[in-house]
């Protein structure tokens, strides 16, 4: 490591050298990244730190050749690579968001994705997917479905995915942001054996504590985006100590000789009152599973599954409650329902009655701030109503406190993390409540913005309002939480002070809250499927098997086109009778479903069919002598219906077909089709199934964004004007942003140049033949289809 | 006006997101008024093709309407649409439909006006879909006209000013400084 203030030239061999270098991203004044002279060199392993949106993930982006070539950006200076550099997948890239990293559905096609991408033999494919999955540490089936990964688990695949292409430098970047103290381990512990073998690695951390051990050399960026210095790990954070305790870099109360317990003992609990509780449950549980669904399991003897089961907690007011616990646990669903934003299945959530002088007792904030916003102002979105430029004395005031001057008439989703979370704690704080919830407050804050958050939800309490919080952030809780709750799989494992809990290792450890020595060992919790979203993703075995389920996905969708054009020319009822057997018979012979699985999958669009009836036997254009009814003010005819019986059969060959289709089709196998079998440039089709991919995250999106719109009281509800875009607003501002990420993850991965362009220019993990079948079957349908028509009259 | 990965991959995200609100359109066309009148029900038409309106707005390339519109009824398809694959197949056509108006644009005309007449052409590509497979050819003629006309009003306003106005909204919260709609300041919206 060799970073130059002005002294020696690089020495040759160094991978990267950035010299005067400067990056300004397009329609921005001030650059990101200011005179940065740095350069890496084989071997080297380097942890970069400073305050958030300093440039660190500009500054690896450009080390990783993806600024300028996947995000644009404008630079100044030189950046060299060294030619072993410059092959794709010779960097690999652990990006911060484990959602919008991945372009594929399962394990194995995430990882042959990369493989593809440098033109690896099919043959040699599987060998290195099994290698890199063991070297990430992650114990997994190649056809598991990378939607239902924990999100630790995600990491590692992400590192499996830029292992497998042999990498010659990995960035990870702020790779832990989205993980639990126990995945945040897990991924510390597989950096550690990184730098243990030799790689060359770039890492990018704001919880960087755990690592200063282990990574040998530190950089440190300032506010401007400068280098501030450079050098050992240990030399740097002595020299530096205070800049960093200045920066909010390290929490205040950490010295260089670092005590948790110490944290535990300077906090003074306030008063309790514990005689009027404020919040209260009483054995709620809790099923996400419906209730038809559960009564179904019930018949089959089997239970649904709990979020929550069986837990009784009272919330007092003077309470700083912070409720922990692996990812998956039931947190939010916990803080959901004493939010009153859900109702338990079973057992009694206790709400404060209404207050005269409050709009909601229980004030409520999402961990995503955007959720919260449904103002494009945000001087609108502190007054929760349309101001206009002079803006009222009490909206000022909450600005300066909440250090937001200036952005009065900014547009909420376009402030900085920082400011946003600001902005929606200051909408909670506006109006009095009893008490105050927050799901994960502090989540991607830097420790200035944590501080400031904790220090305003610590006034409330002292106040005597309830404070309840989830978090994974061990440290917020010994600092400022006067209670625990710890929760393991739904189950309350533990309900007293932290002080308490500190001495308990064994719950710690259970509720992967500790940094375990054996942090190693494989996490095989499995979040919850959505339902919807997967329906057309997922493919049973058993059709996968059948004769049609085995033809080829590109040649079968023409088949299926080609025959709804040929019934569109049905005439007669018998014909359309006979056009709909086709794909019934088909469904039952060709796919092998039952005959009571046709039928439960047709039956919800009967509707339809009689509704199309009904429609032509109405409105038919008759010819003079044709007798007609008069019904109401329809004028009915046998001919119109005649008419409407044939439209609705060729309706339910066409929604039979489709049945067929989506029910042997697997989305992933017809995109590479697309490609394979007809030349669609790879980055139309895998690009697109990577923007599909994406759509599962929208489900729990639009729920939540549903519930906090409940919670800004009848005033809001009454703005009609304004409720498509406030809906729409926090969807498309995500969807966008992930579909960004996305892409730049797929092109960090070697999906650029011909690989995407040409579909003879990348090989394939898996092969869509054509094979004389496809055909078969293509003439199968449309000569029996034209011989339907031409025969029966 | 080429491609970039990014304009594809959001153009599926916003199409696929177009295609399930596609399907919440399905089942709540089914309660209304379609059986009292098609041409009433002509009105609700529009918004089957706002994925031709949205993504257009905002990636501002060739091909753009007809991609979005074709995944969008893709999604509604397979998502369990009561449409079958008719979903998919009359979304290409008002994809088309609407392909032609940016066309006829030079792919550079995207202001309000030229929004609400491309995507009221996405209503001629319905029509003419419905024409041939929906049995409105046995409509009486006044029917057809009128079914015609509110179609392409249906289109014009669920479909070009929804676009508008949302991808306005989106525009200024920042997110879009590295799409088309963001480089055009001045000359289109």
């Amino acid at each position: 490591m060799s970073v130059t203030e002005t002294t020696q030239p690089a020495l040759p061999e160094s991978w990267v050298e950035a010299r005067h270098l400067s990056v300004t991203y397009p329609g921005q004044d001030a650059p990101a990244l200011r005179n940065i002279d740095f350069s890496l060199s084989e071997g080297e392993a380097v942890l970069v730190i400073g305050p958030s949106g300093c440039g660190k993930s500009t500054l690896a982006m450009v080390l990783a050749g993806l600024i300028p070539q996947s995000v644009e950006a404008t630079i100044t200076g030189q950046i060299r690579h060294a030619p072993i550099l410059q092959q794709p997948g010779a960097v690999g890239y652990v990006f911060q968001d484990p959602e919008a990293q991945f372009c594929q559905l399962t394990v194995g096609q995430e990882i042959a994705f990369g493989l593809e991408n440098i033109g690896c033999r099919p043959s040699e494919m599987s060998a290195r997917i099994r290698d890199a999955l063991d070297t990430a540490g992650l114990a997994i089936d190649t056809e598991a479905p990378n939607y239902a990964l924990s999100g630790g688990m995600k990491q590692k695949l992400a590192l499996a995915a830029d292992l497998a292409m042999d990498p010659q430098l990995l960035i990870f970047d702020e790779p832990t942001a989205n993980l639990d103290p126990e995945a945040t381990s897990q991924v510390f512990a597989e950096i550690e054996q990184l730098i243990r073998s030799g790689r060359t690695l770039l890492i990018i951390e704001h919880k960087f504590e755990a690592l200063l051990d282990v990574v040998p050399y530190l950089v440190l960026i300032d506010r401007l985006g400068q280098i501030r210095s450079t050098g050992p790990t240990k030399d740097v954070v002595r020299d530096e100590w205070d800049w960093l305790m200045a920066e909010g870099l390290i929490p205040e109360g950490l010295s260089p000789e670092f005590d948790r317990k110490s944290l535990i003992h300077q906090r003074e609990v306030g008063e309790i009152h514990p005689e009027q509780p404020i919040l209260q449950a009483r054995n709620v549980s809790y099923t996400y599973v419906s209730k038809r669904l559960g009564k179904r399991l019930k018949k089959q003897g089997r239970s649904p599954s709990y979020a929550l089961r069986e837990l009784s907690l009272e919330i007092c007011p003077g309470e700083l409650v912070a409720i922990v616990g692996p990812n998956g646990s039931g947190k939010s669903t916990l803080l959901s329902l004493l939010a009153g934003l859900i109702q338990p299945t079973q057992g009694v959530i206790t709400l404060p009655p209404v207050q005269p002088d409050m709009v909601v007792p229980v004030a409520f904030g999402f961990q995503n701030p955007e959720h919260q916003f449904i103002f494009e102002r945000v001087a609108d979105e502190l007054a929760n109503r349309f101001v206009d430029q002079d803006i009222p004395d009490d909206v000022q005031q909450l600005l300066r406190e909440f250090e937001l001057q200036g952005q009065a008439d900014q547009s909420p989703f376009a402030l900085s993390q920082g400011q946003k979370r600001r902005l929606s704690v200051a909408v909670m704080v506006r109006d009095p409540h009893l008490a105050y919830l927050l799901d994960e407050p502090t989540f991607g804050q830097d420790a200035r913005t944590e501080q400031y958050i904790m220090a305003r939800l610590t006034a409330l309490k002292d106040q005597g309002k309830a404070v309840v919080l989830t978090t994974h952030d061990m440290d917020l809780v010994w600092r400022y939480a006067t209670r625990v709750v710890v929760l393991v799989a739904g189950g309350m494992i533990f309900d007293g002070s932290p002080q308490d809990l500190f001495y308990r290792t064994d719950i710690m450890i259970q509720a992967h809250l500790m940094v375990t020595s054996d942090s190693n060992h494989s996490d095989d919790r499995v979040s919850q499927t959505p339902t919807l979203s997967h329906r057309f993703i997922e493919v049973d075995r058993r059709q996968a098997q059948s004769p049609i389920g085995r033809l080829n996905p590109g040649w079968k969708l023409i088949t299926t086109i080609l025959a709804m054009g040929i019934a569109m020319f049905a005439r007669h009822i018998a014909q359309g009778i006979a056009l709909g057997l086709i794909p019934l018979m088909l469904l039952w012979a060709g796919a092998w479903l039952t005959p009571w699985q046709i039928i439960k999958r047709m039956s919800p669009f009967v509707v339809f069919f009689a509704l199309y009836t009904w429609t032509l036997t109405a409105y038919s254009r008759v010819g003079p002598h044709t007798p007609t009814f008069w019904f109401l003010w329809y004028r009915l005819s046998w001919v119109g219906l005649d008419n409407g019986l044939v439209l609705a059969f060729r309706m339910l060959a066409s929604v039979a077909f489709g049945i067929l289709y989506v029910s042997t089709t697997d989305v992933t196998q017809l995109v590479v089709s697309l490609t394979q079998n007809f030349r669609v440039p790879p980055r139309f089709s895998y690009g697109t199934l990577a923007g599909i991919r994406v759509f599962p995250l929208f489900e729990e999106e639009w729920r939540k964004i549903r519930q906090a719109r409940a919670l800004r009281g009848k005033d809001i509800r009454r703005s009609r004007v304004t409720r498509i875009v406030t809906y729409a607003l926090p969807l498309m501002t995500q969807a966008i942003r992930i579909g960004e990420r996305v892409a730049v993850a797929m092109e960090s991965r070697g999906f650029t140049g011909s690989a995407a362009e040409r579909a003879g220019s990348r090989t394939y993990y898996f092969d869509t033949p054509v094979s004389v079948w496809d055909f078969v079957y293509l003439a199968f349908i449309v000569v029996l289809s034209v011989a339907i028509l031409l025969w029966i009259r | 006006m080429q491609w970039k990965l990014r304009d594809i991959v959001v153009t599926a995200v916003l199409a696929t997101a177009c295609g399930a609100i596609y399907l919440g359109w399905d089942l709540l066309y089914k309660f209304v008024p379609s059986s009292i009148n098609p041409v009433v029900a002509a009105g609700f038409n529009g918004l089957w093709w706002i994925a031709a309106g949205i993504v257009p707005y905002i990636i501002r390339r060739p091909g753009a309407a007809v991609l979005a519109e074709s995944i969008g009824g893709f999604v509604e398809f397979a998502l369990g649409s009561p449409y079958g694959i008719q979903a998919f197949t009359i979304g290409i056509a008002q994809g088309l439909g609407v392909e032609l108006g940016f066309m006829v644009g030079g792919y550079k005309k995207y202001n309000l006006a030229w929004m609400l007449f491309a995507t009221g052409l996405g209503g001629i590509g319905n029509y003419i879909y419905s024409y041939f497979y929906y049995g409105v050819d046995k409509y009486t003629m006044l029917t057809q006209i009128g079914y015609l006309v509110v179609t392409m009003l249906s289109g014009a306003i669920l479909s070009g000013l929804l676009s508008k106005w949302v991808g306005d909204a989106v525009k200024r919260t920042g997110v879009l400084r590295n799409f088309a709609i963001s480089r055009s300041v001045g000359k289109a919206s």
